[in-house]
């Protein structure tokens, strides 16, 4: 069976090549860019359309972003919603579905792909980062001055990105911080950290008052890089 | 009487534009002046020569043909047409041609002559209406000037140098003015003009047969600039010219936040002088890359991050030795994904370098660099996902080892992939790639546990982790 099955393989493997794909990038003009290449030797795209984009979130199946008054998908998906930012989480078990929270209104709704879905929603706390679990969704919130996860206290942080993997990014005094799902952790020096944005499923966007970075999370391979352009 | 002159004048200028077709001007420059009967040279300097624009201008709303343009010295022999369109030339309706009658001679006397522009026949070209003027002029004795070292000059078009020599410093130099006629000479006047140009010489000076003078001019640059100024020695006007220079900045410190450098990375560069600079300067650092893969001309991907771009501005203020770079303390850039020479240029400018402006550093020829790999299963069919670089550009060659469930070996599976990248990397900006091998199964894929890859360059072997697959 098995001399059966490597002979198959032997013969007719194929390979197919293409540029790697780091993400989709928010410039300092809120222009969303994609980003080609490798770490440290990235390679800036067109923005995907002339207009500021003020939150976005990007996988492999895809990115969602918000305009001022619009949340919609570079297919064209388009629909209105609540001015100022917005907090998405990309739900990777139904691909083109996220859940997007409305900081200026404390609104929850999902995105089913193609319209939004009121949901009911009591955060308790400033909602800082959301995540898609299986079976519905997750949130950090700030509460009396440090950071919580349902009843887990993350401690004090300026930002935070919850990983889809159950990890999260924090960012405080001059660091970020990957925890990892398993409770490991790996600091970063970086200063004046405003944000966080998932570029795509390995690279996340660190938004600091002095340019923009990326922060590779595959394991093995974490760095920080700065992105071109967008830096001083 | 006395007004009976200027009266006279008017009617022979009325006269000489009356019924005329063609008015004279002489022209100071580009300004056009009406020309009288008589023009004056004035007093030119023995040996010298002084040439004066003239214009016939056809103010008619006909062409005139001008057949005669001629200059007769009548006292002496010094005026000359030394430029000017051949006769006949036809000159239309409001349109001017313009000539050029120069003078010199050597003998201290008075010249005249006259000139004639006519509008004649062929065969009597200047008879006709005749538009002329009296041309005068006087040679004066001239004395001869001589410079001193360091200064050089007079040269033929009377410049004299003062080189270049650092701002805020002084040069002087001595002149000498010999007077080579039998009789005494007062050369006046004798002045000095410029910012950067003093002397301490009089007006005037007065200097017996045969013998010279001498004075001197100070040239004082107080900045990095070019200086001119002028010397009038009686009838004659030279040219004072002069530079001052900063300093030249001190050699360069160059400061890299690692001695190891390697493609795929970015590093930052810093920049002091050896000395605190002489003064505030300005230029930029140039960034060039030479690959050393022979495939490979260039790679996008190397550049400074903050510019994107291979060229950024440095700054460094007088008195101070650390240099800022695109206004920053320090600068990152990429090394791109291509073995190579990076190469950074400081330049200074005006301001000059002490030392090499350049410095290298190399990135070498490496094993591929993995920044992801993973492994994926469809139905009867297996894919390895693996991206990263390969700064040698010569990837290809894999061997892919397969484990069943259990982990043991199943088979180690060798695949030439080296067409595919060459291929790929034709229309690429460096060497990044993301590479899906799929291998197609018969039978249940679900008894291969994982696989781990073996990738070959030209620089060496990296073997990815484990890869399991779902």
């Amino acid at each position: 069976m098995k001399l059966l099955l490597f002979s198959m393989l032997s013969v007719s493997a194929w390979a197919q090549i293409e540029t790697p794909q780091i993400g989709v990038m928010l410039c300092l003009n809120g222009r969303a860019r994609p980003v080609a290449g490798v770490a440290a030797a990235a390679v800036v795209g067109i923005p995907w359309f002339d207009g500021a984009v003020i939150s976005l979130a990007c996988s492999v199946q895809g990115c969602l972003a918000k305009t001022e008054s619009a949340l919609f998908t570079p297919a064209g998906m388009v629909a209105d919603v609540p001015s100022g930012a917005a907090i998405i989480a990309l739900d990777a078990t139904s691909p083109g579905a996220a859940y997007v929270y409305f900081v200026s209104s404390g609104a929850l709704a999902r995105w089913t792909g193609s319209q939004l879905v009121p949901l009911d929603f009591a955060p308790g706390g400033d909602v800082l980062s959301l995540r898609a679990v299986a079976g519905g969704f997750e949130y950090a919130v700030e509460c009396d001055g440090e950071i919580w996860i349902g009843s887990k206290s993350l401690g004090v942080a300026n930002s935070i990105l919850l990983l889809d993997d159950g990890g999260a990014l924090l960012a405080n005094e001059g660091q970020v911080r990957l925890v990892r799902s398993d409770g490991s952790e790996l600091d970063f020096a970086v200063t004046g950290v405003g944000g966080f944005l998932r570029m795509s499923d390995q690279y996340v966007q660190v938004i600091t008052d002095s340019g923009m970075w990326a922060l590779d999370l595959e394991p093995g391979h974490e760095q920080m890089f700065l992105l071109p352009g967008e830096s001083q | 009487m006395k007004a009976r002159l200027p009266c006279l004048l008017a009617l022979a200028l009325a006269a000489r534009m009356l019924d005329a077709q063609v008015v004279l001007y002489s022209l100071n420059g580009i300004a056009p002046s009406p020309l009288g009967s008589v023009y004056g040279y004035g007093q030119v300097a023995a040996g010298d020569s002084m040439i004066v624009r003239f214009r016939a201008l056809n103010t008619g709303t006909a062409p005139v043909t001008i057949t005669c343009l001629s200059v007769k010295n009548t006292t002496g022999a010094g005026f000359s047409i030394v430029n000017s369109s051949s006769t006949p030339f036809v000159v239309a309706a409001g349109q001017p041609m313009d000539f050029f009658v120069g003078f010199s001679a050597t003998a201290i006397t008075s010249y005249a002559a006259t000139l004639q522009v006519g509008t004649g026949t062929a065969t009597d070209a200047c008879g006709g209406t005749i538009e002329s003027a009296i041309l005068l002029a006087t040679v004066v004795p001239a004395p001869i000037l001589s410079v001193a070292a360091p200064c050089t000059g007079p040269d033929a078009n009377k410049n004299i140098t003062f080189g270049r020599i650092p701002q805020g410093t002084q040069e002087t130099c001595t002149l000498s003015i010999l007077n080579p006629f039998p009789q005494a000479l007062t050369v006046s006047p004798l002045l000095v003009t410029g910012a950067a140009f003093a002397t301490t010489s009089g007006n005037a000076v007065t200097i017996a047969a045969g013998q010279s003078v001498t004075f001197t001019i100070k040239f004082s640059p107080a900045a990095g600039s070019a200086y001119s100024g002028t010397l009038t020695v009686g009838t004659r006007t030279y040219a004072l010219v002069g530079t001052g220079f900063s300093s030249p900045l001190s050699a360069l410190v160059w400061n890299f936040d690692s001695t190891k450098i390697a493609s795929g990375e970015q590093h930052t560069l810093s920049l002091q002088l050896s000395a605190p600079a002489s003064a505030t300067a300005t230029g930029s650092v140039t960034l060039a890359f030479a690959p050393s893969i022979k495939t490979v001309t260039d790679d996008a991907t190397v550049r400074f991050v903050a510019t994107s771009t291979r060229i950024a501005s440095f700054a460094v203020n007088a008195g101070a030795t650390a240099i800022t770079l695109n206004a920053q303390p320090n600068i990152v850039f990429s090394t791109g994904t291509t073995a190579g020479t990076l190469t950074f240029t400081v330049d200074s400018g005006i301001y000059g370098l002490s030392g090499s402006p350049s410095t290298s550093v190399m990135t070498a020829a490496a094993p591929i660099a993995l920044a992801s790999s993973a492994a994926t299963s469809r139905a009867n069919v297996l894919d390895v996902v693996i991206s990263g670089f390969d700064n040698t550009y010569s990837i290809g060659g894999m061997s892919f080892a397969f484990v069943d469930r259990s982990g043991a070996a199943i088979a180690s599976i060798p695949a030439d992939f080296s067409t595919d990248f060459q291929t790929f990397f034709k229309g690429q900006t460096g060497s990044s790639f993301l590479m899906r091998a799929s291998f197609p199964v018969t039978g249940d894929v679900s008894q291969v546990g994982g696989v781990t890859v073996m990738l070959n360059n030209s620089a060496g072997v990296i073997t990815t982790p484990s890869l399991k697959f779902p």
